[in-house]
């Protein structure tokens, strides 16, 4: 059976990308609502981007032999049906949602995952704030269930080409809500404002890709709450714009702990693998922690401890 | 995509939106109105160890903050406000207009302050230093 071409959709997209970005801008400006954008913040987020797309053209090939190689172990062929294609990309945001889930639990994955989440400002800039170093992570292990049930390598990058491609406009403030019936499906800017949130009760929610309703089926769902606005950015933000430091800063910072003196070889893989703000001394906090320290706050307040 | 394609769509791409940015302007700087701004943006961010004492720089755009376990600086990073504690010791290296804090945070490695009193310099750098 002969492969069909898929096309190299994100790279075709980027025009889009700027369209879009354009009219965003644009629009903020005349509303004077639905959005901030600073200068070098964007500037960052652009460089990032490119840099993202820099690093798949240096690196793609590392994932590509890697699922090709697996495609001659392949249990069944499925075809290049528009079923097939359809199903593909279903399963491939369920992909999608895990690893996410474990960018954001496993400090490892989280080194090349944080720099999408450093910016204090969300706009469609925000969205293009990619990684350079997910090779690393060997996330590509994931997509090995695809290719062994039969989904051809080339149909499962585009797959996850199309769902990167999604992602970009609900990185967006101009968007209040969509529809009811949308929001119950899928990812929407209100859902993904919430995963990009710092705000304790926010943090650690909403991982979806595509389709929101893996959040609700895993328990990691989390909705918008107007009395609650989203705070942007990392717990502990970022003094910097220069895209190296955005882009290596967890990387450096997990090898230096890893690498300190006097620790047991279970505290040093912990520094790798343990979620993010894990320390062997207690001296710093993990989302779990800030979630459970925040409620404390807020139950000690008088309208909630029922006072007034 | 041909890279003689993608290449010069991506460096546009990013010098047209960078131009537009520039000339819209969309969102200004932050600044610290008053210290009672940024003791609240400082408190926010560090509810386990609230501000003591505020001062603000001269541009308003850094606030020294003092609290019961030490100090630290809250500054505007464009539109947005950063904070830290210095957990390790800063340099302080005077310039015309003020301070530049060398904090040795691979994350903020280098924040300018605009202190153009000289006492007012020296007093801050103390502090800092001090950590």
């Amino acid at each position: 059976m002969m492969t069909p071409h898929y096309p190299d959709v994100v790279n075709m997209a980027v025009p889009g990308f700027v369209a879009l970005i354009v009219i965003e801008l644009v629009w903020i400006k005349l509303k004077g609502r639905g959005g901030r954008y600073e200068l070098r913040d964007a500037l960052t987020s652009l460089l990032l981007g490119a840099g993202n797309v820099a690093a798949g053209i240096l690196l793609g090939f590392v994932t590509v032999t890697f699922l090709y190689t697996l495609w001659q172990y392949r249990l069944f062929d499925l075809g290049y049906s528009v079923w097939v294609l359809l199903l593909c990309f279903v399963l491939d945001d369920l992909r999608y949602y895990w690893v996410h889930r474990l960018g954001h639990r496993v400090r490892w994955v989280w080194a090349s995952h944080v720099n999408h989440h450093s910016s204090q400002h969300y706009n469609l800039t925000t969205a293009l704030r990619q990684t350079w170093t997910g090779t690393f992570t060997l996330m590509m292990l994931l997509r090995v269930p695809l290719v062994l049930l039969g989904f051809h390598p080339a149909m499962i990058l585009f797959s996850g080409g199309m769902n990167l491609i999604y992602q970009f406009w609900i990185h967006t403030e101009v968007i209040s809500r969509m529809p009811r019936w949308f929001e119950a499906v899928m990812n929407t800017p209100s859902h993904h404002r919430v995963h990009h949130g710092r705000n304790p009760r926010y943090l650690d929610s909403n991982y979806a890709g595509v389709f929101i309703v893996w959040d609700k089926l895993f328990g990691t769902f989390v909705p918008e709450d107007s009395a609650e606005p989203v705070e942007y950015g990392l717990v502990k933000n970022l003094g910097t714009f220069n895209p190296l430091r955005v882009a290596f800063h967890e990387w450096i910072g997990l090898f230096s702990d890893v690498l300190q003196p006097g620790l047991t070889l279970r505290q040093r893989l912990a520094y790798a693998l343990a979620p993010p703000g894990w320390s062997h001394d207690g001296s710093r906090m993990t989302s779990d922690m800030l979630k459970a320290c925040d409620g404390s706050l807020k139950a000690a307040e008088p309208q909630h401890a029922g006072g007034s | 995509m041909p890279l003689g394609v993608l290449l010069p769509m991506v460096v546009l791409g990013i010098m047209g939106l960078a131009l537009l940015i520039r000339v819209l302007r969309p969102t200004p700087p932050l600044r610290f109105s008053s210290p009672e701004v940024a003791r609240n943006i400082w408190d926010r961010r560090n509810p386990d160890d609230p501000a003591c004492d505020v001062q603000l720089d001269a541009a308003e755009s850094a606030a020294l903050i003092t609290t019961r376990t030490g100090a630290g600086l809250l500054w505007s990073m464009g539109a947005d406000p950063v904070a830290r504690r210095f957990q390790s010791r800063c340099v302080c290296v005077e310039t015309r207009t003020g301070l530049v804090v060398k904090t040795g945070d691979f994350t903020a490695p280098k924040i300018r302050l605009v202190l153009p009193d000289r006492d007012v310099r020296r007093r801050w750098c103390q502090i800092l230093e001090g950590q």
